[in-house]
């Protein structure tokens, strides 16, 4: 593992265009291994870089993106907003919020009005579901008396919860 | 003008791309558009794919000069484009499925051994049809391009760590390649003559 890393760093002093630290230095000149690999890397780079082919593109090719490139619609960069609308939107903002807080101060929002209608119908839904608990025939009722009983105190929950989250 | 645009640095020259010029554009498609072929080529096929490649990536690098940082390199910038252009390309026209797919070598074909020659004698040539896709690419951005190895991770999007191990097993499979070839016994082909060389002719 620790020859892998020596040639990694090896390979990428090469690349760095860098000398090899002097410990690695010492320690690739005691390794006849290493120092192979070391000559072997420089000869290889040397090669690649010698015989690094010079692409040539194709006669026609420049017309044809010229052409490609001005018939494309480059997207439109945002226009910049004139100098005078950019000073007029810090006043807009703050003439808003003048209005906001008047309106504020002049119409205060005044406590919350109680919605009596919702509150008595559900009174009078727990009161029907009590009196009909009750008022069934015992032959009905008996072998539901359980049922009857939890409804009950469902009921009463609930009445009892509605009472609470009133403010 | 156009000899003003000569002695520009490519950062300049997108700056005044920016700013509208087509000009300036044009001799960044110049000093470019070789470069860009090569690298396209060599994993589209020179050809019309190449080509087409090619175009669309001067196109949408056009398009998306405005987002370019005139602080930093143009040329792996550029290549980051080119190369999303190969993957699309690859992409929208896989290999057909009737395709063929490529013989196995056998070493007792005198055909095949005549090739293998044959390939041994350009190293690129050998690189291109023996290393992985990637590290190749690295090599031919490291080498034919000289590109730093932070330019080549911006346009790979890879970590510079990972270019330096790609461009060490790169470099070393190569290597390995070359010894190979001169253990088999054949008549050596003109890049281990050359590798052999440039080994003798280091102090």
């Amino acid at each position: 593992m620790r020859s892998w890393f020596a040639r990694v760093r090896i390979s990428a002093a090469l690349d760095g265009g860098q000398k090899l630290p002097e410990s690695l230095r010492e320690r690739t000149c005691s390794s006849a291994e290493r120092r192979g690999f070391e000559q072997e890397m420089a000869a290889l780079d040397h090669a690649l870089k010698a015989t690094a082919p010079k692409p040539q593109a194709p006669a026609s090719l420049h017309r044809s993106i010229m052409r490609a490139v001005e018939s494309s619609a480059r997207p439109a960069a945002a226009e910049p907003w004139p100098v005078f609308l950019r000073w007029l939107v810090a006043p807009a903002v703050a003439v808003v919020a003048l209005l906001v807080v008047w309106q504020a101060v002049r119409n205060p929002v005044g406590p919350p009005v109680r919605d009596t209608q919702c509150l008595a119908d559900a009174a009078s839904a727990l009161q029907m579901g009590s009196q009909v608990a009750r008022a069934a025939p015992s032959a009905v009722v008996a072998p539901l008396s359980d049922e009857l009983n939890r409804l009950n105190r469902d009921l009463d929950q609930a009445a009892e919860f509605l009472l609470a989250s009133l403010p | 003008m156009a000899s003003d645009f000569q002695t520009c640095s490519d950062e300049e020259l997108a700056r005044q791309s920016q700013a509208g010029s087509l000009t300036a554009f044009e001799e960044l498609v110049y000093r470019y558009e070789g470069r860009v072929y090569g690298f396209v080529a060599n994993f589209c096929g020179s050809g019309p794919d190449a080509r087409e490649v090619t175009q669309d990536t001067f196109v949408r690098a056009f398009q998306a000069i405005g987002r370019f940082d005139c602080r930093r390199p143009f040329a792996p910038w550029l290549f980051t484009i080119a190369r999303r252009k190969c993957l699309d390309h690859r992409r929208a026209a896989p290999p057909a499925a009737g395709e063929p797919l490529p013989e196995l070598p056998d070493d007792n074909d005198p055909a095949e051994l005549l090739a293998q020659q044959e390939e041994r004698r350009d190293l690129w040539e050998l690189a291109r049809r023996r290393l992985p896709e990637t590290q190749f690419q690295a090599l031919w951005l490291r080498y034919v391009e000289d590109l730093s190895v932070a330019g080549i991770a911006q346009a790979l999007r890879k970590t510079r760590t990972h270019i330096r191990v790609l461009l060490f097993r790169a470099r070393a499979a190569l290597g390995r390649e070359l010894k190979a070839a001169q253990g088999t016994g054949r008549p050596p082909g003109r890049v281990v003559d050359f590798a052999d060389a440039v080994v003798n002719s280091e102090p």
